[in-house]
């Protein structure tokens, strides 16, 4: 019979890895990424391996973008097979692009010969290809919304490492990005200065931030006493 | 002697099944005859094509199955760090 077995949706990495693709496995592994990426800013500072801790989160941002390039191009691949099922022009091309144009062109023949056929089957598997669609999209965007979060830990970080004495910050700088401005000139104290002023700012204005929800708040209970003893 | 009575014992069994073998047969291949004269060609088309579409809109109906429904797998490969504690 004319069947085509269509391999599983599958993400494959630079390094070789191949994995099934399944929704939300994207945003579970940004998790990930954001509690490590958190954990090394903290401990970097006084790592041992500095240039080491850095490069390890940063590979976390690379695979997120492979993650989120696989997702978006399944779920182009799922909507494109979805429309052509229901008998609507794609532009895509791919096998499931070709066992959906099959599907449709037989279920046309068998509507040609027999007007009342059940295509039910058909549009049932259009629904759930858009559905897988629609769960992979949304799995995207909130792993977008991740990735920004790692990638801010991972600036602290680099900013962290450029204090730390064991890391050089020129070499740093060549490699990563910053959150602060640094010095152009090829100095590593001067980097460092500045990665140590940059990262005492950060931490006056957490501080700053956190005195300023603290009087908000004594405000707010004063005032409710206020009003209970009126 | 005990071998020729065991193998006379044996021809009998071995004689009776292809016995009921050759009825078995005999009977499925008159109800296959009496099926295949009563088909009408225009049926026979229509279903193929029925199943033509079932059987390649299962198979697209599957991928999207297993995305919704199935935990990521590896196929090969070390996978990179963030992965290795989410698949199996």
């Amino acid at each position: 019979m004319l069947v085509r077995r269509i391999p599983p949706a599958t993400i494959r990495f630079p390094d070789g890895a191949v994995i099934t693709l399944s929704r939300k496995i994207a945003s579970t592994a940004a998790d990930v990424a954001i509690a490590d990426a958190a954990r090394i800013a903290k401990t970097v500072g006084n790592s041992s391996d500095p240039m080491g801790d850095i490069e390890h989160i940063h590979q976390h941002l690379d695979t997120l973008d492979v993650l989120l390039k696989s997702l978006d191009a399944t779920a182009d691949q799922l909507d494109a097979a979805a429309a052509v099922l229901d008998a609507k022009p794609a532009t895509e091309t791919g096998p499931m692009l070709d066992t959906a144009t099959l599907a449709r062109a037989v279920a046309d023949a068998l509507v040609a010969a027999q007007p009342d056929a059940d295509l039910s089957d058909l549009r049932i598997a259009a629904n759930t290809l858009r559905s897988a669609a629609g769960e992979l999209r949304e799995d995207a965007a909130i792993t977008r919304n991740k990735r920004a979060k790692v990638d801010a830990h991972c600036r602290s970080a680099v900013a962290e490492a450029m204090a730390n004495d064991r890391a050089d910050p020129l070499d740093l700088d060549r490699s990563y990005e910053t959150d602060f401005t640094v010095p152009k000139m090829l100095n590593a104290d001067a980097i460092r200065t500045a990665a140590r002023e940059h990262l005492l700012e950060l931490r006056n204005d957490a501080n700053a931030k956190r005195a300023q929800r603290r009087t908000e708040k004594r405000r707010e209970l004063s005032a409710k006493m206020q009003e209970m003893w009126r | 002697m005990k071998t020729d009575n065991l193998l006379e014992a044996l021809g009998g069994v071995l004689k009776s099944e292809f016995g009921k073998r050759d009825e078995r047969f005999d009977s499925l291949r008159k109800e296959v005859d009496s099926r295949l004269s009563s088909l009408d060609g225009n049926e026979v088309l229509k279903s193929a094509a029925q199943a033509v579409m079932l059987a390649n809109a299962g198979a697209l109906k599957t991928v999207a199955d297993d995305i919704l429904l199935r935990r990521a797998k590896l196929v090969s490969g070390t996978p990179p760090f963030i992965l290795q504690e989410l698949i199996e």
